[in-house]
């Protein structure tokens, strides 16, 4: 915002800078050389609100997505049941202590520490900004290395593979799994880092 | 800059450096910000219906413990006549390191088998030489198999404490309603369990155990007669072994004697019965015998008639017609024969049999001969009519009374068939060196079907055709219900209008 009153945007999809009218109710605000929209300062609550709304969710699916039984292998006769979760502690059991960990770091703590971030950054308003820059700053690390959706490929590479030797189904986790994917991409992509050097 | 997409710049951003950007109308009405949140919604219900799912199914949880535990793990079956009732939670050790605790939870629908008296086995392969069994389990998982004792369900709520698991499967799972009865010795002769138990060359049970008296003079060999044939045990019932063979060499050459090959693998029982069985004497699980190593020469010839079941055998005849028939001009005579049994109607006896073929019925000169079986086949009766008056006589399911001489022990209005499948047997004589011998046929429940009025046998594996006529008898009661007749094709019951 300058002395004149005037505000000022950069477009999150082109860059290009450019001053915000006043807007009356109905209207809303695009970029003048991409034609995306342009969040408007008073319609942080609706951004953050959003985000807000996906997090939940995608916190909500997270549980069942590791701790519902992932698969189900029947091989012989032998059945094998197994969560996520039952699958990391089984790796470290038998001593496959670098896999076991790698898997549950970016499987398991790196998308909750994702989505946990999105919501403090999103529903909390009383945080200082300071605070929420560090916030974001992490985030914007860890979500790099939060890789739940690569473990769905190795899912259906796996029943690519192995379809013909064992007998295996999913389980439910699988839907809460695809669904808690979906919900924290629609989350990170509708924050709108703008909001919090919002001051209104 | 390009061109703007909507309306023209506000006055305002004219002498700005930067351009303005462009103003649209809104989504009116909805809020965005509140659509995301329905979205979060069905996720918490989805969510909690997953969670739900997940949850699984408590049915009743205890323990079995088994002497040895043969490599079963947590998420091996528990089945009951082959059908999954649950499942193994837990395999540990007990304390005291003399058995293996078996946590199993069954289904909340076969609850019922969590009942006193229930008894577990662990189903294993066991290969002899003989026979296989449990063969799915040799690569498979073991599984946990379930005699259901006493099925009352209001036991259920009591905790039954633990199971005591068996180390084989129970004999009389096998074959409920079987005998059981133990064998003395002076020596093994070789038995193992699972050896044959024959009459005649039939395989009519099997050795269960070999074991070893208390005061370890005699050996005790456990064998199991199958319930159909438990009748030929009585008191004058005489066992030896049939293990091995025997090789005679004399001057005539080398004689080699031996019951089967599976008799000389795995040895084997054969028994005589010397005399009738006295009424009221029924031998019952549990009774010695002495086991003799050969058997007396008598024993081989006895030729005591042992009946397989406990009633009188229907008094069934043999019915041969005779009629005649011409083709294009020339007379021809056509003969044929089935079963028929004697039936008393009112005062009078009539000949009951299924219908005659087509071409008899619309014959004259229908000559019927019936033979009554006994020690010598008899022609009783010889009756000339026309064909077209028994068909006055033929009932809707294909039975036919004609009018005859001769004693009939059962009545007509007897033959009401039944009321729901059952085991049923049918009889029929045949005539073997001018002898009439008995034959019988074992019709299961299985094989049974109610179509339309009647009941269908369903065997593939009987030619019916031989049995045209014979007399149906309800194994539970021993009572003629009717006999059977052959329409269409299929074998039915025909009863008495």
């Amino acid at each position: 915002m300058t002395d004149t009153g005037e505000i000022y945007r950069a477009c999150h999809c082109c860059g290009q800078i450019q001053q915000l009218p006043r807007l009356t109710d109905g209207q809303k605000a695009a970029c003048c050389r991409c034609g995306s929209g342009i969040a408007e300062p008073g319609c942080r609550q609706k951004s953050a609100s959003r985000t807000a709304a996906a997090a939940v969710a995608a916190f909500i699916l997270f549980w069942p997505a590791v701790l519902c039984p992932i698969l189900r292998i029947e091989k012989l006769g032998h059945v094998q049941q197994s969560s996520i979760l039952s699958g990391i502690f089984d790796l470290l059991h038998h001593g496959s202590w670098f896999v076991g960990s790698v898997v549950l770091l970016f499987s398991i703590i790196f998308p909750l520490a994702k989505i946990i971030m999105l919501l403090e950054l999103s529903l909390l308003e009383f945080l200082h900004r300071r605070h929420k820059a560090v916030t974001l700053r992490i985030m914007e690390h860890v979500g790099k290395w939060s890789m739940m959706d690569v473990m769905l490929l190795a899912f259906l590479v796996m029943l690519v593979k192995l379809g013909n030797l064992v007998q295996f189904e999913f389980g439910p986790a699988v839907i809460s799994f695809i669904a808690c994917v979906t919900m924290s991409m629609i989350a990170s992509l509708s924050f709108d880092p703008h909001s919090i050097w919002e001051d209104s | 800059m390009t061109s703007p997409p909507k309306s023209e710049p506000q006055p305002s951003a004219a002498d700005s450096k930067f351009p303005s950007a462009v103003v649209q109308d809104k989504a009116t009405g909805l809020l965005l910000a509140s659509k995301m949140w329905w979205v979060t919604g069905a996720c918490l219900l989805l969510a909690a219906w997953l969670a739900y799912q997940s949850v699984p199914e408590t049915g009743p949880v205890f323990t079995i413990a088994f002497p040895e535990g043969h490599g079963l793990k947590p998420e091996d079956s528990v089945r009951y006549r082959g059908i999954e009732v649950g499942h193994v939670v837990d395999v540990r050790l007990s304390a005291d390191l003399n058995r293996v605790d078996v946590d199993v939870m069954l289904n909340p629908s076969e609850a019922n088998l969590y009942s006193p008296g229930s008894r577990f086995w662990i189903v294993r392969p066991r290969l002899s030489l003989t026979e296989v069994q449990g063969l799915e389990t040799a690569v498979g998982a073991k599984y946990i198999a379930v005699s259901p004792g006493l099925m009352n369900s209001e036991s259920i709520d009591q905790p039954l404490g633990t199971f005591e698991g068996l180390a084989v499967a129970p004999a009389d799972e096998l074959d409920r309603g079987g005998l059981q009865v133990v064998l003395r010795s002076d020596n093994r002769h070789g038995l193992v369990s699972g050896a044959a138990v024959s009459w005649r060359g039939v395989d009519v049970g099997r050795v269960l155990s070999v074991n070893l008296s208390p005061d370890g003079r005699h050996v005790h060999t456990t064998i199991l007669i199958e319930r159909s044939y438990r009748r030929l045990l009585n008191e004058s019932s005489k066992f030896w072994v049939t293990s091995g063979f025997a090789v005679d060499v004399g001057l005539t050459g080398v004689k080699l004697d031996a019951e089967s090959l599976a008799s000389i693998l795995n040895g084997g029982v054969s028994f005589a019965t010397l005399s009738e069985s006295k009424p009221g004497a029924t031998i019952r699980s549990g009774h010695v015998f002495q086991l003799s190593e050969r058997a007396a020469p008598g024993w081989l010839q006895s030729k005591t008639a042992v009946p397989l079941v406990d009633f009188a055998l229907p008094e069934t005849v043999l019915v041969s017609a005779q009629y005649q028939f011409s083709t294009l001009g020339i007379g021809r005579t056509q003969t044929f024969s089935q079963q028929g049994i004697l039936a008393k109607d009112g005062s009078n006896t009539v000949l009951v049999t299924a219908a005659l073929s087509d071409d008899a019925m619309l014959s004259k000169n229908l000559e019927v001969t019936i033979m009554s079986p006994g020690e010598a086949a008899v022609a009783v009766a010889t009756d000339v009519l026309e064909g077209s008056v028994l068909a006055d006589h033929v009932s809707e399911s294909g039975l036919v009374s004609l009018p005859a001489q001769g004693a009939a022990s059962i009545s007509l209005n007897e033959l009401t068939g039944l009321e729901s499948a059952e085991d049923c047997l049918l009889f029929r004589s045949a005539v073997i060196d001018g002898e009439a011998i008995p034959l019988m046929q074992t019709i299961d429940l299985e094989q049974m079907a109610f179509q339309g009025d009647r009941w269908i046998f369903q065997d593939d594996t009987v030619d019916f055709s031989e049995w045209q006529g014979a007399a149906v008898v309800q194994m539970s009661t021993g009572k003629t219900i009717g006999i059977l007749a052959i329409v269409n094709g299929r074998a039915q019951i025909a009863v008495a209008k």
